[in-house]
């Protein structure tokens, strides 16, 4: 009879963690999911782009504490998008992207600092064929139910890389090394 | 003389032949050149420029020289010529002759493929007027390198074989396409 109580309350534990953990589980939505980039043009001003394809998962769990937060995101490296045919050919090219030989950029998170609003997302991110540790300043927008049935949640995140970190191509000048991006991503709940 | 004429080409075809041939070999080497250009070069981005407008230039151009081979047909071959260097010629010709309309068409697909025009020396504006896919721009983007280098060792086949039948056989070919038929009437 104990047993047999024992048996009963584990199963539903091993239940409940089953259904909280897939509850803390969503797919990027790419319709509403955007990775901006700006990098500075001759020192003058902002060129401004965008990768179109995006895809992933993240799980956002605040209940689990940091440890519940990750995300891992692929990016179509072919997707680049600056509004100019040729520049994204030439973007597309060996001397930058080189997206016939690194087709995919992905970030996969390694370490998340922060609570339920915002903070650092740690993280590697693989671009060009080069893996380095980045660190994201990311912020909760907003979460709930959607009107077609859904469970949503966004967030914005911030980093900034040098092209140089990831083999650079290109010699654009001295104020082109940084590049800003502003990263935004909804997730629907599994 | 305008005209072609029996066996001789007329000043027409032989316009439109030395033309294009420039406007091809300018072109290879202008391409070749820009996209080794620095950020910071002066002509980094005028070279891009002439490339586009000289490129619409010269398609117009191959396409006219097509209407006029209607309007005007090519006269014979050299009769001095060996059956296998007439058949080497004629697949020479075809080849060239699409290549200076698939070359130009291909750069217009890759400059106009995100809806952007082609400014022409800052004349007026030859507009994007196709919906091309992200497939297609590729291909055209790989077509238009492999094509345009492609199409210079061709070209260059093909002025090779033309100085071999003037200076070694002292054939008429190389003749023919410099000096234009005098007579104004056609001999046939």
């Amino acid at each position: 009879m104990r047993t047999h109580t024992l048996a009963a309350v584990l199963a539903a534990a091993l239940a409940f963690s089953a259904t909280a953990s897939r509850a803390a589980e969503y797919r990027i939505d790419p319709a509403h999911s955007f990775v901006q980039f700006r990098i500075s043009h001759l020192g003058f001003s902002w060129m401004v782009g965008v990768f179109d394809r995006i895809s992933g998962s993240f799980a956002f769990d605040p209940a689990a504490g940091p440890a519940g937060q990750k995300i891992s995101v692929e990016i179509d490296t072919a997707s680049v998008d600056t509004g100019h045919a040729e520049r994204d050919k030439h973007l597309r090219s060996p001397d930058f992207l080189n997206v016939r030989k690194f087709p995919k950029a992905t970030f996969v998170s390694t370490g998340y600092e922060g609570d339920a609003r915002g903070g650092t997302m740690k993280g590697n991110l693989t671009l060009m064929g080069v893996t380095r540790p980045i660190a994201i300043a990311v912020k909760k927008t907003g979460e709930g139910n959607d009107p077609w049935g859904g469970y949503r949640a966004g967030f914005e995140g911030t980093t900034t890389l040098s092209r140089k970190a990831f083999g650079a191509g290109m010699n654009l000048g001295p104020a082109s090394d940084t590049m800003q991006f502003f990263l935004s991503v909804e997730g629907i709940r599994n | 003389m305008w005209r072609n004429g029996g066996d001789r080409y007329g000043l027409i075809s032989i316009g439109f032949h030395w033309t294009l041939a420039l406007a091809f070999v300018g072109l290879f080497g202008l391409g070749v050149w820009m996209v080794g250009l620095s950020y910071y070069d002066p002509w980094y981005n005028a070279s891009l420029a002439l490339h586009k407008a000289i490129g619409i230039v010269a398609l117009a151009l191959a396409l006219a020289k097509f209407g006029w081979r209607f309007a005007d047909p090519k006269p014979a071959l050299a009769t001095d010529l060996k059956p296998h260097e007439r058949a080497g010629a004629t697949a020479m010709h075809w080849l060239l002759n699409a290549l200076i309309v698939l070359v130009p068409a291909t750069g217009y697909v890759v400059s106009t493929s995100e809806g952007a025009g082609i400014d022409m020396f800052g004349l007026f504006e030859v507009p994007a007027v196709l919906g091309t896919s992200e497939g297609l721009r590729d291909l055209a983007i790989d077509l238009h390198y492999y094509l345009a280098y492609g199409g210079i060792a061709l070209a260059a086949g093909h002025a090779g074989m033309a100085l071999k039948h003037h200076f070694v056989d002292r054939g008429s070919t190389l003749k023919r396409m410099l000096n234009p038929c005098r007579r104004s009437k056609r001999r046939d």
